[in-house]
């Protein structure tokens, strides 16, 4: 009686919980039917791309005439006759560069050369979180004679302020140049050529070019490290780090030594890299292929891709096109998930003709192949081409990669082509002269479902979103779930006080109960930092091959597994409740996915649409439950095949096989595939082992979880 | 924006794309640029709330006498126009700022034109009396461009000004038509906008209203008897006159008060009576407050050097000036004769004038403000008022006449000047020697005109150039 009145005068709780507890009791079907709303908001995004649009009003592409002329295409093709003469009777490139500088001179630019060493491989996994600074400065090192030259020529702004500069990059091979990298650094030369007779500049102009024999990135970021961190070495220090076989490139003169010293131009507004790829043969249009995505999935300013694909199509006539991945151009499923979607936009667009989300079946499909690597190249978080470099100091950079239709020997063709070339560079470099701000206006977070449409951040925030929803309820639930068996044990000592004092205490510690299971995560998470710290000595070991790496990594990875087992006690030995142990995972996942959706959102994407799943339907394999055999059955299959999805190496296989179509096994490729992640310090390397493996593990502990203690206390009752 | 790098033509500004016409000339001047160009600083101007430091070319120096051209250019929307890209002048902004102008005597008539997306809109707040406004665009209108000049890469003019412009080509100096005429010639197709015109605020009827009133400074001049005070008082002595600006600068916001001053003067005897009104504006523009709270107390001070007279005679034209204003006082005094006596009588100069006693530098800090009135020796000033000012330098060391007004007026024969014989040129205080003299045969430049023109995000006052569209 006394209690019933308690009821009655304690206040109503207020709605927001009320909703939270029935949302908790019922969370099975809460979390499948957000996690199965966030997969088809997925699969939706292509149909929810918009157009691009140019937000900068001050860019204008395109609204003056260009002047790149035919003459202009006629300097580069001499250009490029001499270029190839001087590769002729050339020792190690080192002409090429004398030749580059030659004509720069020419044009009364200023001219100088950087030399740089090959950056060694290193494993810096905690590099994304220091400074870039000076970890690619030249060792001192008297002996290597194996450098790169780029040639860089600087022209400065007849009337601007020389605050600013647009960088123009080609790179080229200079130990084996190929026809095409001389057609670029020919069309490279003509522009440049064009704009130290522009009266309209008013940022200085920067064409850099690049030496890649040790990869386009290497000599583009080491050119701007030392751009950007300024080096005052002492006389002494300049011998030491003189480079053998440098000095031949000064022919005694005083004129050419004067181009040793690095010479700098303003601030970078933009940079574009150009490149003139391998002669396809398919279309009949030459194309053009944006590559944008920089190292952690960061993008540059939407309203750079804008200017150079409007004025490419628009303008020059090119076909511009994004990478994909071509194999789901032809794979049958994504065909039948579009004629689904176009069937349900038609029936929507009959509801209401505002929703339009019937988008054509092969748009859909090449959406999809588009996003899946625009995806999947932010999600890795290695940069797609130099123009990653850039973007390390803040400054937007795309490149571009031409790909002509024409035989490189077809001079006319070549003409033609140059001259679009050479006025497509000339438009952006003119657009981007325009601006009177940085680039601000337009999107930094986007993913592209085609070189003119874009999901904008606010969009793909909603599958994740959906996704990471049921986790707090789920949480709420075990952890409501688990003091519903702690009342159960108090009402079973309440009703028969014959049991010894121990169980008392036992359950009397039920509340703390969580802390082994934190306890359990702690070992896992200190294992996996060894893990992930492994590589750096494995790498130690010299000639080894990538499978026997692996396989010495999974090895010690078990090894110090089952150690710090020893050393901490069994996870089961303890007596954790499977129900803490998944809310513990649950916790640690949320934070991991919360943390790297700000580091690198397409990360967490592909990581929260593997993991959360798994981790919410994961349940003891022994678990005795009052299913029936085929719901049971499909329970048990689905949490086996998850927890294998889940597995980083099959992980990596399942993304092979969806980018190129292979599915062949390699366990050296695994290793391979991480070298490659740490060599650019991609914070998908940190994700991958310091969130998505630790959470794996809790959840094979709670798949295997033996059971026995709550059914012999179940037995006890 | 003729100064801005990214032109293709370094130092001009085009009207269209057929480069026939610089805009930007020799005798243009602009007051506001670049980031300059702000909100507050153009709400200053309207309302002539300066800083202290504010220089005379950058103010609106306008009275109740005045016509002001108000044109305003830019991207727009509804009860906004945007300056740089931080910034908008809204519409009530302006109203308010109007209706202090109004409140402050500040014009007679006033003509705002916005060329801008959804113009009607910024003027729909107005209330004052006198004010004619127009606007290229109805609200939910856009403005668009009249064409892309293919060669600079922008679009430089914008329809409603291109067409306003052409109005005015058709006209010469001296045409009497009618504002109506003008804003008759908005054709609806052309501007592919509807140019709305709000008067119910403007007493006179629209075709009565010569558009020279408002355009190329073509006015009649009010000559004054004796030194003018109509910053003080109301009170005008109307001589008809007729005088003309330059047309380049047709098109800008400008002030007619110029008007009322003759700048053709010939008579050397009117030219103290401009220049008391000089001094005036000066101590005005300082401290309008001491003027009016301390009355008599303020007193203005000339002194000269004079050999044979003709200073003399201007010295005592601008004393009789300045003391036919209340609450001013001036004193005349001369410099120390440095040569001798038989050097004089050598030379034939008549004997100084008597009554007029020689200064001491230290005499100079009573006075509230200074007038120097000299000859000229080849080109220079006299030694002797060279030796005076030498002997300042103790007041110089402690600064005791910084922040005292002071002009100078001279009396030159020497062919350096030729032309100019009895003018008086001056420098004020915080633009000492930085005026020019825009054309020849103007004794000073039109006061207060504002040459304001189309301010554009960033690229400030010069910025000609209209976009393509505005939103």
């Amino acid at each position: 009686m006394e209690s019933l009145v308690k009821q009655e005068t304690q206040p109503k709780p207020r709605l927001i919980v009320r909703l939270g507890v029935f949302l908790a009791s019922h969370h099975i079907l809460f979390s499948v039917i957000c996690c199965s709303a966030g997969i088809i908001a997925l699969l939706l995004l292509p149909s929810l791309a918009k157009n691009t649009y140019l937000s900068e009003n001050a860019l204008i592409p395109g609204s003056a005439t260009p002047l790149f002329s035919t003459e202009d295409a006629i300097e580069a093709n001499r250009f490029m006759k001499g270029i190839e003469a001087a590769d002729g009777d050339s020792i190690g490139g080192i002409d090429m560069a004398k030749f580059i500088a030659k004509q720069i001179e020419e044009l009364g630019a200023e001219v100088c050369y950087h030399k740089f060493l090959p950056h060694s491989k290193h494993f810096h996994p905690l590099k994304f979180f220091t400074s870039m600074s000076n970890d690619m400065a030249i060792q001192p090192n008297g002996t290597d004679t194996n450098f790169g030259i780029n040639t860089v020529g600087i022209i400065r702004a007849p009337r601007g302020d020389g605050k600013e500069a647009i960088v123009l990059v080609t790179p080229y091979n200079s130990q084996r140049v190929h026809s095409n990298e001389l057609l670029s650094l020919a069309l490279g030369f003509s522009v440049f050529s064009l704009l130290s007779r522009a009266a309209w500049l008013s940022k200085d102009i920067v064409w850099l070019s690049a030496d890649s024999q040790f990869g386009e990135y290497a000599a583009v970021s080491a050119w701007l490290n030392l751009y950007h961190n300024p080096v005052f070495p002492s006389h002494s220090v300049i011998l030491d780090t003189k480079i053998h076989g440098a000095d031949h490139i000064y022919d005694g003169n005083a004129e050419k030594a004067e181009f040793e010293a690095f010479k700098r131009a303003g601030t970078m507004a933009a940079a574009l890299i150009f490149k003139v790829g391998e002669t396809r043969r398919y279309g009949d249009r030459d194309s053009v292929t944006m590559y944008a995505e920089a190292s952690n999935g960061q993008m540059p300013n939407l309203d750079l891709l804008n200017a150079v694909h409007y004025l490419a199509v628009h303008r020059q006539g090119f076909r511009v096109n994004i990478a994909a991945f071509s194999s789901l151009l032809s794979s049958a499923w994504l065909r039948v998930i579009a004629d689904f979607f176009h069937t349900l936009g038609t029936v929507l667009r009959k509801i209401n003709p505002d929703w339009k989300l019937d988008i054509a079946v092969p748009d859909y499909v090449e959406g999809t192949a588009n996003l899946a690597s625009s995806i999947y190249k932010q999600a890795i978080g290695v940069p797609t081409g130099s123009h990653g470099a850039f973007r390390d100091y803040q400054v937007d950079a795309v490149s571009l990669e031409f790909t002509p239709t024409f035989n490189v020997r077809n001079e006319n063709a070549k003409s033609l082509f140059l001259l679009r070339g050479g006025r497509l560079v000339e438009g952006v470099v003119r657009s981007v002269n325009n601006l009177l701000e940085k680039f601000h206006q337009s999107f930094f977070l986007y993913f592209l479902t085609a070189p003119s449409k874009f999901i904008s951040v606010g969009v793909y925030m909603i599958p994740f979103a959906l996704l990471l929803a049921p986790l707090p309820i789920v949480a709420a639930a075990l952890a409501d779930g688990s003091k519903t068996m702690k009342k159960l044990a108090e009402k079973s000592i309440g009703d028969s006080k014959t049991n010894g004092s121990a169980d008392f205490l036992q359950s009397k510690g039920g509340s703390w109960k969580w802390l082994q299971a934190a306890k359990v995560l702690l070992v896992i998470q200190l294992w996996a930092v060894l893990v992930s710290l492994l590589p750096y000595y494995i790498t130690q070991i010299p000639d080894a091959t990538p499978i026997q790496s692996s396989v010495i990594w999974a090895m010690l990875s078990i090894v110090i597994l089952i150690a710090l087992y020893v050393m901490s006690g069994s996870p089961y030995s303890a007596g954790v409740e499977w129900k803490l142990l998944k809310a513990t995972m649950i916790t640690s996942i949320s934070i991991g996915l919360g943390l790297m959706s700000i580091i690198n959102f397409a990360t967490a994407q592909l990581g929260a649409l593997i993991m959360i799943p798994m981790c919410l339907f994961s349940r003891p394999l022994k678990a005795r439950s009052g299913m029936n055999f085929l719901p049971r059955a499909v329970l048990l299959a689905s949490n086996i095949t998850l927890a294998v999805v889940g597995f980083p190496p099959a992980a990596l296989l399942i993304m092979k096989g969806l980018s190129k179509g292979s599915w062949t096994v390699d366990i050296g490729e695994f290793w391979v595939w991480m070298e490659f992640l740490w060599e650019w310090s991609s914070a998908t390397y940190l994700y991958l082992f310091l969130v998505h493996l630790p959470c794996w593990l809790l959840c094979i502990h709670v798949l295997l979880h033996p059971c026995s203690q709550s059914e012999s206390k179940m037995k006890q009752e | 924006m003729a100064c801005n790098p990214r032109n293709s033509y370094p130092a001009q500004v085009f009207n269209n794309e057929n480069h026939q016409l610089n805009l930007y000339g020799d005798n243009v001047e602009v007051d506001y640029r670049g980031y300059e160009v702000t909100v507050e600083n153009f709400l200053r101007v309207l309302t002539g709330r300066h800083e202290s430091a504010v220089p005379r070319s950058k103010r609106l120096l306008s009275d109740e006498g005045s016509h002001i051209l108000l044109y305003m250019t830019g991207h727009g929307g509804d009860e906004f126009l945007k300056f740089q890209d931080s910034e908008e002048l809204q519409s009530h902004d302006l109203a308010d700022a109007v209706k202090q102008m109004k409140e402050k005597h500040r014009f007679k008539e006033l003509l705002i034109m916005v060329d801008t997306c959804q113009a009607a809109t910024l003027f729909s707040q107005l209330h004052s009396p006198g004010v004619l406004a127009i606007g290229s665009s109805m609200k939910g209108e856009n403005s668009y461009s009249h064409h892309l000049d293919s060669d600079i890469g922008v679009s430089v003019v914008d329809r409603f000004t291109y067409y306003t412009l052409a109005f005015f080509e058709k006209l010469n100096m001296y045409s009497n038509a009618s504002l109506n005429s003008l804003f008759n010639s908005y054709d609806r197709s052309m501007l592919m906008s509807t140019a709305y015109y709000r008067m119910d605020l403007y007493e006179r009827s629209l075709n009565e209203v010569p558009v020279t009133n408002f355009f190329g400074s073509v006015m009649k001049t009010l000559h004054t008897d004796s030194a003018y005070t109509g910053f003080l008082a109301a009170h005008d002595d109307e001589t008809p006159m007729s005088i003309r600006d330059n047309r380049h600068d047709h098109f800008m916001s400008k002030n007619e008060a110029s008007a009322r001053r003759s700048n053709r003067e010939k008579e050397a005897q009117i030219i103290p009576h401009g220049w008391t009104e000089v001094l005036l504006e000066q101590l005005e523009g300082k401290n309008t407050d001491t003027v009016v709270l301390y009355g008599l107390g303020s007193m203005a001070r000339r002194r000269y050097y004079s050999t044979y007279g003709h200073v003399a005679t201007l010295a005592e034209e601008i004393q009789r000036g300045a003391a036919s204003v209340t609450g001013v006082e001036a004193t005349l005094w001369q410099v120390p004769e440095t040569l001798s006596g038989e050097a004089l009588a050598k030379m034939g100069a008549p004997p100084k004038r008597a009554g007029v006693p020689a200064i001491a530098p230290a005499e100079l800090v009573e006075a509230d403000g200074v007038l120097f009135g000299f000859p000229t020796r080849f080109g220079m000033l006299p030694a002797q008022l060279k030796a005076f000012l030498d002997g300042t330098s103790d007041l110089w060391c402690e600064q005791r006449l910084a922040g005292k007004p002071a002009g100078i007026f001279c009396s030159t024969g020497s062919p350096a000047n030729a032309g100019a014989q009895g003018r008086a040129a001056r420098a004020g205080r915080g633009e000492r020697g930085e005026r020019r003299d825009r054309a020849s045969g103007d004794r000073r430049r039109a006061p207060g005109e504002e040459r304001r023109r189309g301010r554009e995000g960033g690229q400030g006052g010069k910025n000609r150039e209209n976009r393509r569209r505005r939103s």
